[in-house]
């Protein structure tokens, strides 16, 4: 095989497309070649120091990854769990600290209800008192300030 | 005869002092610590907290249009139960209306029968009132001196009329 051939078996091996016939024949290739260009002669050693490695792929390798894969995902979202409960948490206790702030609060008047309603009716009682049927007076004043204007206007 | 005369002057100069004296000695202070002894009187004092409860409590409570952002600090109700109270009454009346004559400012007044109504505002800038007296009398039955102090507008003084006009 031509050192141009064993490149492209190389580059194919190393990109991870190569077939098991061409790795067959790049193994055959490697193990047998006498001289070689340094830069292959590199590449020749670091190929079947690999290829001597026995690399056991173990037994349920895919499914033990795809567990470990999912606990790692259920790990990211029970942060992400964590993390919103922890900020509705904050946000209730924040809320519950200053609700005082936020509503708007009784004023303090310094004597008891009964006390204020008490005085409140009195007050109203007071005002209904003065200002009831002002108007119905003001309006029959103003009626009769008309009625003594029409008349002078009529000298009579 | 010209101890007559002595006399005379004498006399007439202690009644110009004494009337002087009558008329003008009792301040506000005085009159409210005389007032205070009368069994015949009382009164009832709101805070601006105390309106704005009750306005806060019950929305459609006239006294509501005192309470919020109407400007009243306090609403006092003096209530005179016999004649001697209401002489001080108007003693007291007196002393906010009976100053700067061109300060006060009749706003109504009526009278229809027995009942005798005036409202006046002392105004602390144009149309604006820092006291607003409103004196009622029932003629030998009650006579009440109502007074607000804040920063009143007509519109609000309006306003009252019209919440207690029923």
């Amino acid at each position: 095989m031509s050192e141009y051939d064993i490149n492209k078996l190389l580059e194919r091996y190393y990109s991870g497309i190569i077939t098991p016939k061409e790795y067959q024949e790049l193994l055959s290739a490697m193990d047998s070649a006498q001289v070689l260009l340094p830069d292959l002669e590199v590449e020749r050693k670091i190929f079947m120091a690999i290829h001597k490695c026995d690399i056991s792929v173990p037994e349920n390798l895919e499914h033990r990854l795809s567990k470990a894969i999912d606990r790692r995902n259920r790990r990211f979202h029970n942060t992400i769990k964590a993390f919103v409960a922890s900020a509705a948490v904050a946000t209730g206790i924040i809320f519950i600290t200053f609700a005082g702030y936020f509503t708007p609060s009784q004023p303090d008047t310094g004597i008891s209800d009964e006390e204020l309603w008490r005085r409140a009716e009195n007050v109203d009682a007071a005002l209904r008192s003065a200002l009831s049927g002002l108007s119905e007076g003001q309006n029959a004043g103003i009626e009769c300030v008309e009625e003594i204007k029409i008349t002078q206007n009529l000298n009579i | 005869m010209t101890a007559m005369r002595r006399l005379i002057v004498l006399f007439t100069i202690a009644f110009f002092i004494g009337t002087a004296l009558t008329a003008n000695a009792l301040t506000r202070a005085e009159i409210i610590r005389l007032l205070a002894q009368e069994k015949s009187f009382n009164v009832t004092y709101m805070t601006k907290a105390m309106l704005d409860k009750v306005a806060a409590s019950k929305k459609d409570y006239p006294l509501a249009v005192l309470a919020d952002n109407a400007g009243v600090n306090s609403v006092r109700v003096f209530e005179f139960g016999d004649q001697v109270a209401v002489d001080y009454g108007k003693a007291l009346l007196n002393t906010y209306i009976s100053g700067d004559k061109e300060a006060d400012l009749m706003l109504l007044q009526q009278q229809e029968g027995y009942r005798y109504v005036a409202i006046y505002g002392l105004p602390t800038q144009a149309h604006i009132y820092g006291t607003v007296l409103i004196f009622s009398e029932y003629y030998n039955y009650k006579t009440t001196l109502i007074i607000i102090n804040g920063s009143i507008s007509d519109d609000t003084v309006g306003k009252l009329i019209e919440a207690f006009d029923k």
